[in-house]
């Protein structure tokens, strides 16, 4: 089977384990990279963070516990070469398709390949599962068995209800101090001043961040024949909608909001990636290394 | 314009459907899940009101649609201006001539044949006129035509006939003539209006409205007729020590009265009887002490003297002193117990007589199968082979044979003759009974339907025959044996009974319907279950019961002249008796003679009350013809022009062309 049929996400939702999905993916993609990138690691206590679910239980400083009857895990320096935390959305617009794949399938694939290429490259790699607020997180770590937990989220991720992009930075900064790495992973429906009001304080707190933002190829170009009511997957609201309008109007409109998106993000510093469902995922990681590479 | 069923018209409202389905209701886009309404906006009003306009073109259609059908159904017709001027417009006139029997009395025929002559030469210019005569069934004897000659002449070519009368039949006859017609239609009925005539119901009666009725009667009013209705007694001869005969005489209309009753047998008079006939009353005539000769005999009786009818003054009867049928028995069984009860239910039948010899199959050798109208083989299953070749020939030459199978047959494996293959005896099993009772019956057999089934007939035992495709199974068992199968042999009949008779396998013998049984299933094979020895006028001589398969039936008329040709005598199922006489049945084993006389209801003349036939020209067309016509003036309106017709053709347009319209509006459906 060629590399390149093995990023087409088609054929991703056919492998029924999102980490061999994630293998298949990062291993296609590397062999055609050619290169192995190799960064160390050390271990140097860096400061104390209370405990939250995820957190290696090896961590938690006993002795703290014995005294405060708090739980407080232990945090290193350079414990890997850097922190990567991917934000994805499960909400319910992110269920859409009009192919064999899924928004959030897509969104998923790409998010376990991120993992699984990252954890390779001895990054620590973290995951907040949101919508209308966090349904899963899991801290920035590297060690055996935390990408299986990360990869066991995202297998397990179905849409749910609506979105809400200011919950999840803002509990971003409640757990994550370190600069590092940010993914966000979102079809991003909403308006990119909004959007970007809740990214600036990470922004200004040093994080690199990546916007990925998947979309179905139909929400690019709906090409409707008559007339249909649309049905808003999140609200339930429904609308009734000409072919003309859906035909000429809105794909100037959605790429409008692309384009402003992709600037307001530039313009905080932050990249900004349009995914379609339909494209292979080789162009997301080859984005996402691009991106490393630049923010290192 | 009218309408003939303004009613209907309220399928008008039914207009409502499509305004509620194009207007009201709003068209249901398809509904499709989509993100986020982020960037859509409602559609634009452009958009719809492109899509009315192109939906209103089919309500226009579908509401013409409905609106052509709710008026086609309404029947609507134009009303053309009526013609003033006599002759205008040309008129149909049926004259039917009544030629039964009662228009044999006095001078009535002529009367009709003047009247209808009449008729012929006061037709106006431009119409037509059909003859028409009713008996012994309604015929047309000419086209409609304005040929006077030649309708003349069809009239002087008619005579009555000794058939019934039936107003029925004649006005069915003109609804089939005139359902064609556009233009008005004269039904002038030239007949005596017997009351007897009268069908069952009076809408028989009502004519089509295109039609008037014209009453010609030519019955001078209720007129005395005396005639002989039955005959009754010993008309089966053979062995009767003191034959008796009972004619009984009525009168219609009639003072008291003394008549003579002549007999005459084979045209030799005979005997004769005298008695009273009491004022509108019958009375019966006896004969006794005539010794009529061997075989069928032609008796007449006469009345003295005749009256103004004479047709009815006389009636035949067939006398039938010929010796029974003989019937061979063959049986095997040394107590004789199939014999005896066989023997005592032909006997026990006061319809039909047959003489039955009795024989074992080692006896039957030396006889001549030829001689018996039947031979009855109880459970045989072989005999000598020339005895078993000559009953082969005999029955393929048109003879009969009833099987009875039993034991013996069984242990043979094989039906003599047939060949049908048979398994071994099969005791019953119904449940906690051990026995079986008939379950399928076909009603329509001739032998079945007197035997009711044999209810409660208990079969402990049969031989399993498996019938062949060309036979005939008029009864089964409960579990689907056959038990009573009819088989062809050449020309012959076999029947099968898959039992026996001896009060062993079974206990037909013992029950009410074993007399039946023996009785109808000897008629049916020899062919006598038709015979009757007489028969009506205009009745049906049933051939196909009297003809064996293959076989021929000749009938003579009363003249001596075949009533059929050689290849209807082989094909044909009927032949209506249209004379007074003796006919003559004849075929390969057996002749019969039929004496057909006429039937007794055309001797009473009472004609119609005024009440009834006036409503009888009620119906039909209005009748304004005596008002009109010593004017000068027509009545004579044209008939309406049937528009519905023409509104039948708009409407299959119009439903054509809303099937294209519609179907472009589902193409678009399918593409979404």
């Amino acid at each position: 089977m060629a590399v390149q049929q093995l990023l087409d996400p088609e054929i991703l939702t056919r492998l029924s384990n999102i980490e061999v999905a994630a293998k298949t993916v990062v291993n296609g993609f590397l062999t055609g990279l050619h290169r192995s990138p190799f960064f160390g690691f050390s271990q140097e206590f860096a400061e104390y963070r209370p405990y939250t679910q995820g957190d290696d239980p090896r961590f938690i400083d006993w002795n703290v516990l014995a005294r405060s009857n708090r739980t407080y895990v232990k945090r290193f320096l350079g414990e890997t070469n850097t922190h990567l935390v991917l934000l994805v959305d499960a909400s319910a617009s992110m269920g859409y398709q009009s192919g064999a794949v899924s928004k959030l399938d897509y969104a998923k694939f790409l998010a376990a390949s991120l993992a699984y290429l990252s954890t390779r490259q001895h990054d620590a790699v973290g995951l907040m599962l949101f919508d209308e607020k966090i349904r899963e997180m899991r801290p920035p770590a590297f060690r055996p068995g935390h990408l299986q937990s990360i990869l066991h989220i995202l297998q397990n991720a179905r849409p749910a209800t609506g979105t809400n992009l200011e919950i999840p930075f803002h509990e971003f900064q409640q757990h994550v101090s370190r600069k590092g790495l940010v993914a966000m992973i979102s079809d991003f429906f909403a308006d990119p001043r909004q959007i970007m009001d809740a990214v600036r304080p990470l922004v200004f707190h040093g994080q690199d961040i990546i916007f990925f933002q998947v979309l179905d190829a139909r929400e690019l170009d709906p090409q409707l024949v008559a007339s249909a009511v649309l049905e808003d997957m999140e609200t339930g609201e429904s609308m009734e909608v000409s072919p003309d309008f859906a035909n000429r109007e809105y794909p100037a409109r959605i790429r409008a909001h692309i384009e402003r998106l992709k600037n307001t993000m530039e313009a905080e510093g932050a990249d900004c990636v349009l995914m379609n469902t339909s494209q292979p995922l080789d162009l997301a990681l080859r984005e996402f290394l691009l991106f490393r590479q630049r923010r290192r | 314009m009218a309408l003939l069923s303004p009613w209907f018209l309220a399928g008008v409202l039914a207009v409502g459907i499509p305004l509620w389905l194009h207007l009201l209701q709003r068209e249901n886009p398809v509904k499709l899940r989509i993100s986020s309404l982020m960037f859509f906006e409602k559609r634009t009003q452009s958009t719809v009101r492109e899509r009315r306009l192109r939906h209103l073109l089919l309500l226009a259609l579908r509401l013409t649609l409905l609106l052509l059908l709710a008026l086609a159904f309404s029947k609507p017709i134009w009303e053309r201006p009526p013609a003033v001027v006599a002759g205008d417009i040309p008129s149909l006139h049926i004259i039917a001539l009544d030629t039964s029997l009662s228009m044999q009395h006095s001078d009535r025929w002529t009367r009709a044949q003047e009247t209808a002559n009449g008729i012929v030469d006061s037709l106006d210019e431009g119409d037509r006129a059909q003859v028409v005569a009713n008996g012994p069934s309604v015929s047309v004897v000419t086209d409609a035509i304005d040929d006077r000659a030649e309708l003349r002449n069809a009239v002087a070519s008619l005579a009555p006939t000794a058939a019934r009368n039936s107003f029925g039949d004649v006005i069915e006859a003109v609804r089939s003539l005139a359902s064609n017609v556009d233009y008005p239609v004269e039904v002038h009925l030239i007949s005596d209006y017997q009351n007897t005539a009268m069908p069952g119901r009076f809408n028989d009666l009502v004519l089509p409205p295109p039609a008037a009725l014209k009453v010609h009667n030519v019955a001078g009013g209720a007129v005395p007729n005396w005639a002989i209705e039955s005959v009754q007694g010993s008309l089966q001869l053979f062995g009767v020590d003191q034959p008796k005969l009972e004619v009984t005489v009525g009168g219609y209309a009639t003072p008291k009265v003394s008549k003579r009753v002549m007999l005459a047998i084979d045209g030799k008079q005979t005997a004769a009887a005298t008695g009273e006939i009491p004022e509108n009353g019958r009375t019966t005539f006896t004969f006794e002490n005539f010794d009529p000769p061997r075989g069928f005999s032609r008796a007449e009786f006469v009345i003295e003297p005749a009256d103004d009818l004479p047709a009815d003054d006389r009636r035949l009867a067939t006398l039938d002193n010929s010796e029974p049928d003989p019937v061979l028995f063959v049986s095997a069984d040394s107590r004789k117990r199939d014999l005896l009860h066989y023997r005592t239910a032909i006997g026990a039948s006061t319809r039909v007589r047959f003489s039955l010899e009795s024989v074992s199959p080692g006896e039957a050798e030396r006889l001549n199968p030829d001689r018996y109208a039947l031979i009855v083989l109880s459970d045989i299953p072989q005999l000598s082979s020339g005895f078993l070749t000559r009953v082969r020939n005999y029955v393929e030459s048109g003879g009969s044979l009833f099987l009875m199978l039993g034991s013996k047959t069984v242990n043979a494996g094989k039906v003599i003759l047939t060949g049908h293959e048979v398994d071994q005896p099969l005791f019953s099993e119904r449940g906690a009974m051990r026995y079986q009772t008939v379950g399928r019956s076909d009603p329509s057999h001739p032998v079945v339907e007197p035997l009711k089934r044999l209810s409660g007939v208990k079969f402990f035992l049969y031989a399993r025959v498996q019938a062949g495709e060309t036979d005939d199974v008029p009864l089964r068992l409960g579990n689907g044996a056959p038990l009573l199968i009819e088989h062809a042999l050449g020309d012959g009949r076999v029947l099968l009974f898959a039992s026996t008779i001896d009060n062993v396998w079974n206990d037909l013998p013992i029950s009410p319907f074993f007399v039946p049984f023996a009785v109808e299933t000897a008629r049916y094979l020899t062919g006598m279950e038709a015979s009757q020895g007489r028969a009506l006028v205009s009745s049906v001589l049933e051939l196909s019961r009297r003809r064996s398969s293959g076989g021929m039936v000749q009938v003579f008329d009363p003249q001596g002249d075949r009533a059929l040709t050689l290849s209807e005598a082989a094909a044909r199922d009927d032949l209506i008796l249209d004379q007074v006489g003796f006919y003559e049945v004849r075929r390969s084993k057996r002749s019969e003679l039929l004496a057909v006389n006429p039937d007794p209801l055309e001797s009473n003349l009472r004609p119609l009350d005024k009440d009834t036939l006036d409503l009888w020209k009620s119906t039909g067309r209005a009748d304004s013809t005596a008002a009109m016509s010593a004017s000068g003036e027509s009545p004579l309106e044209p008939p309406p022009l049937k528009i519905w017709k023409f509104i039948l053709f708009l409407l299959l347009a119009a439903a054509l062309v809303e099937s294209i319209v519609g179907n472009r509006h589902l193409n678009i459906a399918r593409e979404i």
